[in-house]
């Protein structure tokens, strides 16, 4: 019920771009709280298809998945009216591949994400999002042919698509998997697949690079390691192997690229992949029961913090033409609402207690402690505390220096942004303060 | 019933923000979210007291449960939660009532009416929770909302010292809790306060373990609530406005010390703590009423009083008796709220004059304020009937019952020496000529609704309050028994004593000040007068040893550590990721063709990774 509420709302907004924005909003708005009500009382698309499970851990990705885009939608400006429509479509895709327990399936709509993320970023306005958007494509292209041909080798073996009963014995299996793996790791900004997402996240519309940099990763994080749970406990050591050495690969190389950036959005894109090494940590740490607990807690902070910094700074771009770190000197001053948020939502990133980053970070860990990974969690702790310095320059920009002569006076937030900032704020501080709904939901795995 | 726990725990943090808020777009707005919110704490905490049935309210809930980790946060509520509760919220509306004048024209009442009740929300935390953790939690937000509201005023240095000094103190008595923390959780394995009080009735817990624990958490109770040797900062947090010294300086938080106390009695009966308990308070007591008689500023008299009655209160605990000190503070917390808030009507109608000596003759222009306040000095001193004599009595034939010597003394001397000071205060300020021609000439008389309502009331309840003492003891008490000692003439000679001191003050202060100005002209005389106004140079000589020991030989020793072995480590780690990052950016051209090119290198990784594995099949 969820999907079909989102796609025919996703068919309808258009009607309203030209005549009234607002009414496009509000039906998206509506949508997504109309398919929140839907999950929370158990109709899914489990109730149409057989392929759908929905259990607690997917209802309570679903709600926060749609809180999400709800408040994107709400701080959107008009030229960017095609995302809603999009967004919708988003969400009927990720509501889709949450609730799914079939692997074909699973496949099918990792590629419908993958096409609606291409017209996502071709909403192009100039030069540079023109380059962000062909990036995006020609590697993400690539990637789909990678992967539809590890399916295909999976397809010949297995007996049954569902993630149950799939069969995860033989040589052949193990090859499709990884071939599989390395469409997916793309997905997800491993490096050193990950050189097209520094350049596309921080070169696209920033609206667009937060539902793909915040909305999309997170629920392939939860998609993915649902999918190939199997796979990982069954070949404990390929998985230690191969998601260890891509994890450390990933957090060290991004943070260390984070580090001299002068343009924010470079910054916050690299943060991004950055985070992509802490979440492969649980994902390491298949062994251990804690591990899907990890992964669902680190998507779930992580779709608040990381969709709530880039919206920031598609305002602060719109108001202001704000791209390098000069331009935020002062702006504790000039926009204080702004400022305060993106303080907040950057801290959680840099993971200072109270806040979901920092929760999501220990209990990721904990995961890997528990499958005896420490010297992997050490390196995630050290690669943490070398982040906090780039989240910490930018803090440091917005407060302690003076603003640049000349430059704009104030800047305001507009009401749906600040509705939808204060709905991505109060995630990022429930989740770092109450744990017990996510420990619950994921206890049954 | 569990709606009026949910209110009480989310309403003042919501209603902080709100009057913030709200008080930003229209300053008015600020005080009546106050009001309100204030109103309906005061109203839950009522309807758990009428519905409250003999099983407390037991709510468990489990914070983070991850591995062996485990935090809990559970909401239990008996009786000695609710007298804390009623204490709580009832004067904190009062005070937040009395606030709309004397806070009126301050341009920053939306953060005045925010953090206050930011700090009822601390206070009701802390009391209705059922585990260390949750406590430790109300405890440090009322110490950071004390902090930010003594240095309300931050312009002023005197001010935004005195919170700083406050938090400083106060945070080092919490450092032996939190270390009380570890070492309950290591050796006792929950944090249960309920299940500490039976363990320690079972004796599942080491003798030794729980002394340490008991002391730990007793130095915590030590820096909230103003006893030696920690009591100085509760004098100069007289620098705050005098509403917030009433509400959390008189009434409220300095008594969370003796309810922590109180909450984990069978625990500190249990190892012999309290009679460490006892000898500390019984010095404290004395330290503080001593150095009563001889202050100058209206608040630092109560401040000192404030102290000296605390420590009387936990002398009642230490020498045995949980009725007699849980009495004593819900009947210091109704007096002296009425004092603080009597001396801000004072200090309001004077325009902020705080020094005693220049005021006089204010019972002309402000009779009810003047009646108010005797009720609540006598009160304080220990008259019949006023509800202060019962529980003094109680404490003192309590520790002359079960307290050694010293404690005997010392707090003897210190319950007869309230009616020294608090009469001076009130005849300074109230009979005689005005000593001050300028300030005399611009007092004016209180408002009615705002300032005369809430004393009058607070006054009402400290004279009938007095009918039910023996109730209170037994709400408290929930069916334990004590049995209340009855000493043959210790009520009449501390009556007596009380006279002739009452007798000497007035001699002096009404009619001899010619003979107190002599005899305090003289030499041996102003050595003591010097000794006590400074509060016995107990703030000069933490001050002294922090600045030798800690700042001088540990700070400069870290701080040498620091420049030149850390950041030169922090310096050299610039051109270090530098050179990474230079490094790392070669791969970055933003040629797609090299980026294809990673990419193959990515799945040749995983595929060689694989290959080899499966191999080894």
């Amino acid at each position: 019920m969820n999907f079909i509420i989102l796609i025919a709302a996703g068919l309808l907004v258009p009607v309203f771009y030209k005549s009234n924005i607002f009414i496009a909003k509000l039906i998206a708005v509506a949508a997504f709280v109309a398919s929140a009500v839907m999950v929370y009382n158990g109709f899914g698309l489990n109730n149409v298809f057989p392929y759908f499970v929905l259990d607690g851990s997917t209802k309570l990705m679903e709600y926060v998945l749609l809180a999400t885009l709800a408040a994107v939608t709400l701080s959107l400006s008009g030229f960017e009216r095609p995302l809603i429509a999009q967004m919708l479509f988003v969400a009927g895709a990720s509501v889709a591949i949450l609730e799914t327990n079939n692997f074909f399936i699973f496949i099918v709509l990792f590629e419908v994400i993958a096409i609606i993320s291409y017209v996502l970023v071709a909403n192009i306005r100039n030069f540079y999002n023109a380059e962000g958007a062909i990036k995006a494509f020609i590697a993400g292209a690539v990637a789909s042919g990678i992967i539809l041909l590890g399916f295909a080798l999976f397809s010949f073996v297995t007996e049954s698509f569902n993630y149950a009963q799939m069969n995860v014995q033989g040589k052949f299996t193990l090859i499709a998997v990884a071939i599989m793996l390395a469409g997916i790791f793309y997905k997800l900004t491993v490096v050193p697949m990950h050189a097209w997402a520094a350049d596309a996240y921080s070169q696209v519309n920033h609206a667009a690079a937060a539902i793909l940099s915040g909305v999309i990763k997170s629920v392939m994080l939860v998609a993915v390691f649902k999918a190939f749970y199997k796979f990982l406990v069954a070949y404990p050591g390929a998985t230690v192997l191969i998601f260890s050495f891509f994890a450390i690969l990933t957090m060290t190389l991004a943070n260390f690229m984070a580090l001299w950036q002068k343009r924010i959005s470079k910054i916050l894109a690299y943060s991004s992949i950055a985070h992509s090494g802490y979440a492969l940590i649980p994902f390491a740490a298949a062994a251990s029961v804690y591990s899907y607990t990890g992964v669902l807690y680190y998507a779930i902070a992580y779709i608040f913090m990381q969709t709530s910094v880039f919206l920031i700074l598609n305002d602060l771009r719109r108001e202001a033409g704000v791209k390098y770190l000069e331009d935020i000197k002062g702006l504790g001053e000039k926009a204080p609402i702004h400022a305060l948020f993106f303080t907040i939502q950057l801290f959680s990133l840099a993971g200072i207690p109270m806040l979901a980053g920092f929760l999501s970070k220990a209990v990721a860990f904990y995961a890997g402690i528990d499958a005896g990974l420490w010297p992997i969690v050490l390196i995630g702790l050290l690669n943490s505390a070398l982040a906090v310095a780039y989240y910490a320059w930018i803090v440091k920009h917005i407060y302690l220096n003076k603003p640049v002569e000349g430059s704009v006076k104030k800047i305001n937030i507009s009401p749906g942004s600040l509705i939808g900032q204060l709905i991505l704020l109060l995630g990022t501080v429930y989740f770092g303060i109450v744990a017990v709904q996510v420990f619950n939901t994921t206890i049954s795995m | 019933m569990n709606n009026a726990v949910l209110v009480l725990l989310c309403a003042p943090f919501l209603g902080a923000v709100l009057a913030y808020v709200l008080g930003k777009i229209k300053i008015n707005l600020a005080f009546w979210v106050a009001e309100i919110v204030g109103a309906m704490l005061f109203l839950a905490s009522i309807v758990i007291f009428i519905n409250y049935s003999d099983t407390p309210i037991n709510i468990d809930y489990t914070w983070i449960a991850y591995g062996d980790l485990r935090l809990p946060f559970g909401i239990y509520i008996d009786h000695l939660s609710i007298v804390m509760l009623l204490i709580a919220t009832g004067l904190g509306f009062a005070d937040i009532h009395f606030a709309h004048d004397y806070m009126g024209n301050d341009p920053d009442q939306p953060r005045y009416y925010a953090k206050v009740l930011f700090f009822i929300g601390g206070m009701v935390l802390l009391v209705i929770t059922k585990d260390l953790i949750g406590a430790f939690v109300g405890w440090e937000f009322m110490g950071l909302a004390s902090y930010a509201l003594i240095s309300f005023w931050y312009y002023k240095n005197s001010a935004a010292d005195a919170g700083m000094q406050a938090f400083l103190y106060t945070r080092f008595g919490d450092i032996f809790i939190l270390a009380a923390i570890g070492l309950l959780v290591y050796y006792a394995g929950t944090l249960n306060l309920v299940e500490l009080n039976e363990m320690a009735n079972a004796g599942e817990i080491s003798k030794t373990v729980a002394l340490v624990v008991a002391l730990f958490i007793f130095m915590g109770a030590i820096g909230k609530s103003g006893q030696f040797p920690l009591y100085p900062w509760l004098m100069n947090a007289m620098e705050g406005p005098t509403t917030v010294s009433a509400l959390i300086h008189g009434a409220t938080m300095v008594n969370s010390g003796i309810y922590i106390v109180a909450r984990l009695f069978d625990f500190f009966s249990y190892t012999d703590a309290l009679y460490i308990v006892a000898n500390v308070a019984a010095l404290s007591a004395f330290i503080g009423a001593s150095s009563a008689l001889v202050q100058k500023e209206i608040k630092k008299i109560l401040a000192y009083s404030t102290m000296s009655h605390l420590s009387i209160a936990f002398v009642g605990l230490g020498v045995g008796s949980l009725a007699a000190g849980m009495l004593h503070l819900v009947n210091h917390a109704i007096f002296k709220a009425l004092l603080f808030l009597s001396a801000g009507a004072v200090i309001y109608i004077a325009h902020h004059t705080k020094d005693a000596w220049k005021l006089g003759g204010l019972i002309k222009t402000a009779p009810f304020v003047a009646l108010f306040m005797a009720m609540g000095s006598l009160s304080l001193a220990g008259v019949p009937p006023f509800s202060g004599f019962f529980s003094k009595e109680m404490v003192v034939a309590n520790a002359w019952a079960h307290g050694n010597e010293f404690t005997k003394v010392f707090v003897t001397i210190a319950a007869l020496l309230s009616i020294a000071y608090i009469t001076r205060l009130w005849v300074l300020l109230f009979l005689g000529e005005p000593r001050n021609e300028d300030i005399a000439g611009s007092v004016h008389a209180p408002s009615n609704l705002w300032m005369r309502l809430p004393l009058g009331v607070l006054a009402v309840v400290t004279l009938f309050i007095s009918i039910w003492q023996s109730d209170i003891v037994h709400y408290v008490l929930n069916g334990k028994e004590e049995v209340e000692p009855h000493i043959m003439g210790l009520t009449a000679f501390m009556l007596t004593g009380m006279l002739i001191l009452f007798l000497i003050v007035i001699g002096l202060y009404v009619k001899g000040l010619n003979l107190l100005y002599k005899i305090a002209s003289h030499h041996f005389v102003m050595t003591i007068h010097q000794i006590l106004f400074n509060g016995y140079y107990v703030e000069r000589m933490i001050t002294w040893i922090s600045k030798t020991i800690v700042v001088n030989a540990v700070a400069k020793a870290a701080r040498w550590f620091d420049t030149n072995v850390i950041d030169y480590l922090v310096n050299a780690t610039v051109p270090a990721t530098q050179g990474i990052y230079k490094v790392f950016r070669a791969g970055h051209s933003g040629k797609i063709g090299t980026y294809m090119g990673q990419f193959v290198i990515g799945v040749a990784i995983i595929v060689i990774a694989i290959l080899i594995i499966v191999k080894g099949l």
